[in-house]
């Protein structure tokens, strides 16, 4: 059913959740009209859970933020929190960390590429999408 | 009164048109997709269509929605599995008459039935439960009940000490938003005006 409810409302709906069962506050800021095939959504839909999930889990963040926006030929999709970060490269070659490299990959299969920057402040997660005008 | 039902599965569809037939009510037709429903109720203008969510060729929103765009004069009753709050919601934007649950059809289809012949609006119990919880957050006994979740959180980090400018930071909103959270909370708490009144109020209830 996912085409039919269209990526923000189902964003808004699993940050609803998150926040009612996690009791972890989560922004947004998303300005996005549809410029993706709804497979590309659902992805990022996909990414945008898992990189919750990860900073509910892992990041001892007081909030997070889920911005998306379009811009002429692109997509940005970030995901940021204010947690105590992570060392990348360990976590990467720890052969756990599924979650990391499923976004990475999910990033990739939509034709976009996802950065993670992570510090003692949090961590912040890009991914940007190259769009068809 | 002339009634529609589709559903893709043959038992689900015989047990619901014997059901709604031993409530009284006349079938008119019956069918196993979308697209077939559409066009019976364009061909025959049933008064009611009771359709499944999920069926091929076209889904029972997307019958709903053209019913709806096209402004027929056919109601129609989604029956589903679905509990999704966003799935009703989207229902709701095309003006369903009716939105029950496959689960508790047996009690709910004969109430529903008789609301949308009456020109109402019939929305499964069980669904507004949620939807309740979702709104209102149930029972508005307690001052605190009456908070949304983000400004729940706000009085949090101010019996936590915070600023106003910390609390933005910590929670990636602007210093207006808290602002404007906290008049809102002071009116709906319906706190008197005195100074730091909420901070106040905030460790009092938050500790």
């Amino acid at each position: 059913m996912f085409d039919k409810i269209g990526l923000v409302p189902n964003i808004e709906q699993l940050v609803e959740r998150i926040q009612n069962q996690n009791n972890f506050f989560v922004s947004t800021e998303m300005n996005y009209s549809g410029s993706l095939s709804s497979a590309n959504e659902l992805q990022i839909y996909r990414i945008i859970q898992e990189s919750l999930s990860n900073i509910i889990k892992y990041a001892n963040a007081y909030a997070a933020k889920i911005t998306l926006v379009e811009q002429p030929g692109n997509m940005l999709v970030e995901i940021k929190d204010n947690g105590k970060g992570f060392s990348i490269k360990e976590t990467l070659n720890s052969g756990k960390a599924f979650g990391l490299h499923n976004i990475i990959e999910r990033s990739r299969v939509i034709g976009g590429e996802a950065h993670i920057n992570s510090s003692a402040d949090g961590t912040v997660i890009t991914i940007n999408i190259p769009v068809k005008i | 009164m002339r009634i529609l039902i589709a559903d893709d599965h043959p038992l689900t569809l015989m047990g619901t048109k014997v059901f709604v037939e031993s409530l009284g009510y006349k079938i008119e037709d019956v069918c196993s997709n979308g697209i077939t429903a559409f066009n019976l109720i364009l061909a025959r203008q049933p008064k009611i269509a009771i359709l499944d969510i999920n069926m091929p060729g076209m889904d029972g929103l997307e019958v709903l929605e053209k019913v709806h765009r096209q402004k027929l004069p056919t109601k129609v009753i989604l029956l589903t599995m679905h509990k999704e709050m966003t799935i009703f919601k989207k229902a709701n934007q095309w003006g369903v008459s009716g939105y029950i649950l496959k689960e508790n059809a047996y009690d709910e289809l004969q109430k529903c039935l008789e609301t949308v012949k009456k020109g109402e609006q019939y929305i499964s119990k069980n669904l507004e439960n949620d939807l309740v919880i979702d709104n209102h957050s149930a029972g508005q006994n307690y001052a605190i009940d009456k908070l949304t979740f983000t400004e729940k959180k706000i009085l949090e980090l101010i019996a936590q000490q915070k600023t106003s400018k910390q609390i933005a930071d910590m929670l990636f909103i602007s210093e207006k938003t808290v602002e404007g959270h906290r008049t809102n909370i002071i009116q709906k708490l319906e706190l008197p005006k005195e100074k730091n009144i909420l901070l106040i109020w905030a460790t009092k209830h938050f500790k």
